[in-house]
């Protein structure tokens, strides 16, 4: 699995986590062009939050990556990304 | 239109977003509407009486906060400062003091107990010494604070320690609490939210009444039609039998709490029996289960006659069986029946037993310990009535009912059945204890309760009748008419009926009224007043006085 397939799979079970603390019309859908952060974000900032930690702990316990999310994203596409390069650096 | 939901609110001394939004998206029952104060208030409002947010009229409060954000003594010793005990146990006797000032404004608070993060060694092997670990203190702040709430029929502690403990190191996260102040991790808060429901379900007299269990594989390993009941897995010094004869005194030990067994299984029934009765190790005997289905049809039609038989609903009962298959079934074709997945490997049937969260009640009483006892007597009972009629069968059964008003001895029982008697009620009214005394308090008023017994054994605390005479006038009116269907068609209905026409009379009212309100439950009752020779307009039933109610056949009325 390379680690862009890596990385996708991660945020999608981490927004897996999150949805379900949210009603089904508040959902965040798995989707690169979903906006998550700024203007015309989907989710509150608390979820913002809990999403960063919810990458974290899935990269750690189903990849043994432990990565910490320190850069702004703003969509899903942007953090794929970022959890992406920071796999790369963990080699 | 559906009723709206109940509303909790959560007060904490942390950001309790992420607690509120697993609690509002919880799926188990009932769903409940969140009441979720401001970040930073939630001590606030449970020390201000008249607080604002009291005016939202939550029907239930969750009060969780962390030891050192509660209590402020408990913070310098954390730094290092020196606390003296009793300053210590001062506070929390302040914050006890707040939480029973919220018990008068909810219906029910919910306060979780304070716990400590893994990583706090504190004082190393000095933790436990009296007056000097931090784990000394918090055990103790703990247990003064459930002394101090346990006088409160309507304050639950629950035991977070347990929430923290199933979710491991990732239950605190010092990511969430830096960035977000919020200490503990989703997994912690879903555990709370599962106790916080299984509470409520309980208030409401919710909780599941009866458990139905398989055989093979399930009470006991092996397949007892192909193995022999001699060389079944139970006991012996084998790590499946142990399994299962520790699952079985799991599930023989919620029968003290009022829980009735069942068994649903493919067997000929004449080889289980002998299992059950022979086998040196087995823990759950035949006197031990109220009613079986073991045949080789339908597990799920097997059930729904069992339950009927025993007179529960199918709300009230869990079905366990290892079978995949079998479970899948009865789901399907019932779907009110809770059927737990269920562990692959029987040396996990005990813990997987253990953390249902279906039984809680909010008190256990002597009839709760007695209840299974008593469905057992009953089986009994219906064996012998087969080919007697109803008279006759009547006229032997010697039984009696007991009256009396209600006093401190009965009340708790009284609001037990109260709450959670669907069937046999006319009004269906719930109320917590406070309530009832606030009620019963006002001249004209009457409750009786009837314990009820016959010459197989004592039901107990099983009929409650409640008269309003107090604004005078010609009719007094019967407010509730409640009685467990264990007690059914025993002429207890007739009895109680006879005690608020009684009453009626001898308070000067010249009709005694019942209005019946009708719930998706109470047909039984309808039924009942549509054959008690009362009069009916709609679902007004009268009974006119002047015409003294007869006494009911074959029943002793013993007042006290």
């Amino acid at each position: 699995m390379s680690n862009v397939e890596k990385a996708t799979e991660i945020v999608y079970a981490a927004i897996d986590e999150v949805n379900n603390m949210l009603a089904e019309k508040q959902r965040i859908p798995k989707d690169p062009s979903i906006v998550l952060y700024g203007q015309n974000a989907v989710i509150p900032s608390l979820m913002l939050m809990n999403l960063v930690v919810a990458v974290e702990e899935v990269s750690e316990d189903e990849h043994e990556a432990e990565i910490s999310i320190t850069k702004v994203f703003h969509s899903v596409k942007d953090l794929i990304d970022q959890v992406k390069d920071l796999l790369d650096e963990e080699g | 239109m559906s009723e709206p939901n109940a509303k909790c609110l959560i007060l904490s001394d942390f950001n309790a977003e992420n607690l509120g939004a697993l609690l509002t998206n919880c799926s188990d029952t009932p769903a409940l509407d969140l009441l979720l104060p401001d970040f930073g208030r939630g001590l606030e409002i449970l020390f201000v009486g008249n607080h604002p947010m009291w005016d939202e009229k939550p029907d239930y409060a969750f009060v969780w906060t962390r030891a050192e954000g509660a209590i402020k003594a408990f913070q310098k010793l954390l730094d290092g400062q020196d606390v003296k005990e009793e300053d210590l146990l001062a506070e929390v006797d302040d914050y006890a003091a707040g939480i029973l000032n919220a018990a008068k404004k909810a219906r029910a608070v919910f306060v979780a107990s304070w716990t400590a993060p893994y990583y706090r060694r504190g004082l190393g092997m000095l933790d436990y010494k009296p007056g000097v670990g931090y784990t000394y203190f918090l055990t103790k702040m703990n247990l003064h604070l459930a002394e101090k709430l346990g006088a409160a029929t309507n304050v639950f502690l629950l035991n977070a320690e347990r929430w923290v403990q199933k979710v491991g190191t990732k239950g605190y996260s010092p990511k969430l609490w830096y960035m977000g102040k919020v200490p503990f991790s989703n997994g912690v808060f879903n555990e709370a939210v599962i106790d916080l429901k299984a509470g409520v379900r309980g208030l409401l007299g919710q909780a599941r009444k009866l458990i139905v269990l398989d055989l093979d594989n399930t009470t006991w390993g092996g397949i007892v039609g192909d193995d022999g009941w001699e060389n079944l897995h139970v006991g012996g010094h084998d790590p499946v039998g142990e399994a299962h004869v520790d699952f079985q005194h799991r599930v023989k030990e919620v029968t003290r709490r009022g829980i009735v067994l069942g068994i649903s299984s493919k067997n000929e029934e004449s080889v289980a029996m002998e299992a059950i009765e022979k086998h040196p190790e087995m823990v759950l005997r035949k006197d031990d289960f109220a009613g079986w289905r073991i045949n080789w049809m339908d597990k799920a039609s097997n059930i729904a006659d069992l339950v009927k038989e025993i007179n529960l609903g199918l709300q009230s009962v869990v079905f366990l069986d290892d079978n995949p298959t079998e479970r899948a079934r009865v789901r399907e074709a019932l779907p009110e029946v809770f059927v737990p997945e269920w562990p692959k490997n029987a040396l996990n049937y005990a813990a997987a037993f253990q953390e249902l969260a279906l039984f809680d009640i909010p008190a256990i009483n002597p009839e709760d310990r007695k209840r299974a006892e008593m469905y057992v007597a009953e089986r009994k009972r219906s064996e012998l009535r087969e080919g007697a009629d109803m008279s006759t069968w009547l006229s032997k059964l010697e039984i009696k009912a007991e009256v009396e008003n209600l006093n401190d001895s009965n009340q708790q029982r009284t609001v037990q059945l109260l709450n959670k008697t669907n069937q046999m009620n006319l009004t269906t009214r719930r109320l917590t204890q406070e309530e009832l005394i606030d009620w019963i308090g006002v001249e004209g008023r009457s409750l009786w309760t009837l314990k009820v017994s016959d010459k197989y054994g004592d039901y107990g605390l099983t009929g409650i009748v409640s008269v309003d005479y107090s604004e005078g006038g010609d009719t007094a009116s019967i407010v509730d008419f409640i009685l467990s269907c264990r007690v059914f068609g025993k002429n207890i209905e007739q009895t109680m009926l006879h005690l608020a026409v009684q009453y009626g009379r001898s308070m000067g009212a010249k009709q005694v009224r019942a209005r019946y309100l009708e719930t998706k439950k109470n047909k039984p009752c309808r039924t009942f007043f549509e054959n008690s020779g009362m009069t009916r307009e709609g679902d007004i039933f009268s009974w006119d006085v002047a015409t003294p109610h007869p006494p009911p056949e074959f029943v002793q009325i013993i007042q006290n």
